[in-house]
């Protein structure tokens, strides 16, 4: 079997490297093969033979993957001297597919809430109008803060193999992004029967009514794909923030917002009216399984 | 509608009747059948039971609320035109049909066991209940109301409204009904109003 | 003679600047030339958010920046005489997932971010199995910091970027299986600890009180002992050997030591000064080189990390090492690689400590937005040491909020003639491989540190 490597630059513009930590917490066979099926040519925190100017002179990029918020400015963030933009069209103009890895690089995320750099941006703010020659997909943007390891995974391999991807009217993978953060987790008997969580800290109750949870209008896979193999936050117990949405982060993000205790944000497409209707008649059945507690405190101490 | 419906309407209009005026168990089904013209035989085709017909009827009745309550919620007016807008059409249904609302008060509040399997909670007056809870979340999402638990809200709607039904159904205002409708509905817009505004 | 730099893999940049004399370096300086801007974007939020914020500050110690802000929001009710009860449960759970996320940092500075370069210092091709992404160590790494990670994400939901502490406890509810999964993950921690790290027992390892015991190590430490003591690192790096750790945990203790006196930490004397600094929204001076501000305590420079923590918690072993051959890039390297043992085996300890039947949370009686002012401080002991957290706060709203991270103390600019702890260690090395070394043996988060 003759193996091509397709090249990889990764680069990281204004970021907490958040993402490529989430990259080193993938699964780790699948983490192995990435590096044997890929050529990660370079990446500012992980090779060390390879510098930024090789990664200029490099003839043709198979992919770039772009990592943190983009400025036209050099007042307070340039990447070895270069300014972001310059070098990301540089970049750019080499690229056969280009990534915007996490809610910064491709909307701008935290970054952009920094008002005295008015031009933090995402990536394809900046590239979209741009004509690039060798780009065979128009950008693709993983969000998520950070981005899942899995959908990186997922859409490099997938290229590789298949060289185009459904994207959606945000250009994320289509088949990652479709579903909500809602879809699968294991608090969703909680929300059909609207059981609101009693408070932070306990395994039984919903966490969309009081804790803010943006689970049913958020676009991710989360609770399909699983964190770290084992996890997500709202199983867990920690509200979904919305993460992988343009409006990250949006305010008191911990909180439902509601006039006169009804949500002011219904599920994603739900007609107001239908889902208080809804709400109304589910309430009205108190169900003893899911207001009680699924272990009691008793138990642990008769144990 | 088909003509079956049609015929299920009639008959619940002229339970309520029996109902709000003889109460609920002192009204039998020959005693419906009978003002319908009906054998007793035939209204059992329409309806099961007294209680089923009790429950439709229930539903039946919050559904003309609700129905005009939705109305005025799709208007492009404040909320406060909202609150004074569905308190006169509330009170005209008071003088106008005042065996609705007297079955409302004196069946469905008064006798709950006819109605604990099925109809308990919102399940019979939901529809009316989601467009109060409609008009209090446009009302303070446009700051023109104040943020509060929406039960306090929705009874202070309520229990106002239903008040007055209880206060002219036993005949003890001194006006004609609707004289007092700006004024009820001045309270329960005040009662919830922004400080703000 | 000046010599330029930029040094990567240090989470983000920094650039060295040297000036050379006599093949020496005679003056370093290290410039971040990278601001985020941080503190700014926390003003006028609301005050919960901000445990959503303050972890994005950094990907690879997110929740030391979450512990601090939690702790530091939980404060405001103490200064305010009304504090908050929080089980001892929540309290574990959050030290918890702190130390596993050390762990982890520990492991990966280690093989990802030295290891690589001192072993470059060896032309020896044994040393091959170091090399970055082809290496079988480097691969080795990231494997058991995937899995390590994986009992954090149990409590947490996921990692990076959790923010399940709240002021009040924490979000989740472990279950027993829960913790039992977590020991196991940490199991794997010990087993790589002795089977790549150290060919040592860990029980064993850690009752080493000697300078001998170096002797009866193997694997990656005993290759690293030997690279250093060929390329001298035992001899180089040492920088003011001033030592402060302002937060205490289950296994540091707080202090400070200066000339071998340990004397108890008073917060208030922390400072941060930006005189050799930029300035946000102020043209650049001539003397402003960094977006590193410095760190002061009572106007002295301090070194803080792994190494200011084995010291101040008079753990033998590293005292021992640290007798002979100082704050050098071997010591200092060492006593990460040390701390990794102790944190595994104190945190296996604590989650045995968890008392499941406890609350998680208990909601807060007062909201912040009924507080009409107030301010805070908390500090952490994070992977790279001491971060400090202070909030002043308006009915609920942050109206300013300033972090000071381990980095800052260790890698900020001199002031005033007096140099910075990571310059007065890079002062007189005779080459620029060894400058680089010393520069990353503080374990430089450049994201951190200009945040």
């Amino acid at each position: 079997m003759t193996r091509h490597k397709p090249k990889i630059v990764w680069l990281q513009a204004i970021t907490c490297n958040g993402n490529t930590h989430s990259l080193l917490s993938s699964n780790s066979s699948r983490f192995e093969l990435f590096l044997n099926s890929f050529d990660l040519f370079y990446h500012p925190s992980l090779t060390t033979d390879t510098s930024l100017d090789d990664a200029i002179n490099l003839e043709n990029i198979d992919f770039l993957l772009i990592e943190g918020a983009i400025t036209s400015s050099s007042d307070y963030f340039t990447i070895s001297d270069n300014n972001i933009l310059d070098l990301l069209i540089k970049l750019a103009n080499k690229a056969s597919y280009i990534i915007s890895v996490g809610s910064c690089a491709s909307f701008g995320g935290i970054h952009a809430k920094f008002d005295e750099d008015k031009s933090i941006k995402g990536v394809p703010d900046y590239l979209n109008n741009l004509e690039l020659n060798n780009l065979k997909q128009k950008i693709i943007n993983l969000t998520g803060c950070p981005v899942h390891p899995e959908w990186i995974l997922q859409t490099l391999f997938t290229l590789k193999n298949n060289k185009i991807i459904l994207l959606d009217d945000k250009q994320r993978p289509k088949e990652i992004y479709y579903g909500l953060a809602h879809h699968g987790c294991t608090r969703n008997e909680y929300f059909e029967w609207k059981v609101e969580a009693k408070s932070f800290g306990v395994k039984e109750g919903c966490l969309f009514y009081e804790q803010g949870c943006r689970g049913p209008m958020t676009h991710s896979n989360c609770n399909r794909v699983l964190w770290n193999d084992v996890n997500t936050k709202t199983r867990a117990g920690m509200p979904c923030i919305g993460c992988t949405e343009f409006d990250f982060p949006r305010e008191n993000m911990l909180e439902t917002k509601k006039n006169i205790g009804i949500p002011t944000q219904v599920p994603l497409g739900i007609n107001k009216r239908a889902y208080l209707t809804i709400t109304g008649v589910a309430k009205t059945f108190k169900i003893d399984r899911l207001n009680n507690k699924l272990i009691n405190k008793e138990e642990y101490e008769n144990s | 509608m088909s003509a079956k419906e049609v015929k299920k309407n009639s008959i619940i209009q002229n339970a309520l009747k029996l109902f709000s005026t003889k109460g609920f168990y002192n009204t039998t089904i020959p005693d419906i059948a009978k003002s319908m013209q009906m054998s007793v035989g035939n209204m059992y085709n329409y309806f099961a039971s007294k209680e089923e017909l009790a429950k439709y009827a229930i539903k039946y009745s919050t559904n003309i609320l609700a129905k005009q309550l939705r109305t005025i919620n799709h208007m492009d007016i404040s909320c406060k035109e909202k609150i004074f807008l569905f308190t006169r059409e509330y009170l005209e249904n008071v003088k106008d049909s005042p065996e609705v609302i007297e079955y409302f008060l004196r069946v469905y509040l008064s006798n709950r066991e006819v109605f604990a399997q099925g109809c308990e909670g919102f399940l019979c007056v939901s529809e009316f209940v989601t467009e109060v809870m409609i008009l209090l979340d446009e009302g303070a999402e446009k700051n023109e109301l104040r943020q509060q638990e929406f039960f306090s809200a929705f009874s202070m709607v309520m229990g106002c409204l239903g008040g007055f039904a209880f206060l002219s159904g036993e005949k003890v205002l001194d006006k004609d009904l609707l004289e007092y409708s700006d004024s009820v509905a001045e309270n329960i817009y005040r009662a919830l109003k922004s400080d703000k505004t | 003679m000046k010599t330029v730099d930029i040094i990567e893999r240090i989470e983000g940049e920094a650039k060295l600047v040297c000036s050379w004399e006599n093949s020496r370096i005679s003056d370093a300086r290290i410039e971040f030339l990278n601001f985020r801007g941080f503190e700014y974007i926390l003003k006028d939020k609301p005050a919960l958010d901000t445990l959503i914020y303050t972890p994005r500050i950094c990907g690879i110690c997110g929740q030391a920046h979450l512990k601090a802000t939690v702790e530091a929001l939980e404060n405001i009710y103490t200064n305010i005489n009304e504090p908050l009860e929080v089980t001892n449960k929540a309290k574990l759970l959050r030290e918890i997932g702190l130390n596993i996320e050390i762990i982890d940092s520990h492991i990966k500075w280690f093989y990802m971010f030295i290891m690589p370069d001192i072993a470059k210092l060896s032309s020896d091709i044994k040393y091959e199995k170091y090399k970055a992404i082809k290496g079988s160590q480097w691969l080795n790494a990231s494997k058991i910091t995937s899995e390590i990670i994986k009992s954090l994400a149990i409590i947490g939901g996921q990692w990076p970027h959790t923010s399940y502490m709240v002021p009040g406890g924490v979000m989740s509810d472990p279950t027993l299986l829960d913790l039992t999964s977590m020991q196991n993950y940490l199991d794997q921690a010990v087993i790589f600890f002795e089977n790549s790290l150290t060919g040592v027992d860990i029980i064993d390892y850690l009752s080493f009180d000697n300078i001998d015991s170096l002797e009866k190590l193997d694997y990656a430490l005993k290759d690293f002992k030997n690279i250093s003591f060929e390329n001298e690192l035992e001899k180089i790096g040492k920088s003011y050997d001033s030592h402060i750790v302002l937060a205490s945990s289950s296994l540091f203790e707080s202090a400070k030591i200066k000339t071998k006196n340990k004397h108890k930490i008073d917060i208030n004397k922390v400072k941060e000064e930006n005189i050799n600094s930029f300035k946000v929204n102020s043209t650049k001076k001539d003397n402003e080189y960094t977006w590193s501000k410095t760190a002061l305590y009572n106007n002295e420079f301090y070194e803080t990390g792994p190494l200011s923590r084995a010291l101040v918690s008079n753990r033998s072993f590293i005292k021992s090492i640290h007798k002979e051959y100082k704050d050098s890039v071997f010591t200092r390297v060492f006593a990460r690689m040390d701390e990794f043992a102790h944190l595994l085996i104190k945190t296996k300890d604590l989650i045995s400590k968890i008392d499941i039947s406890q609350e998680s949370y208990i909601k807060p009686k007062y909201s912040y937005s009924e507080i009409e002012h107030a301010s805070s401080i908390s500090t952490v002991e994070a992977a790279r040491g001491s971060l400090y957290h202070k909030i002043i706060m308006e009915k609920g709203i942050i109206k300013s909020y300033d972090v000071i991270t381990p980095t800052v103390w260790n890698l900020g600019p001199g002031i005033n003639a007096k140099l910075g702890v990571a310059q007065k260690a890079i002062i007189g090395v005779d080459s620029l491989e060894k400058a680089q070394i010393i520069l990353r043996s503080f374990d430089v988060c450049s994201v951190c540190t200009t945040h």
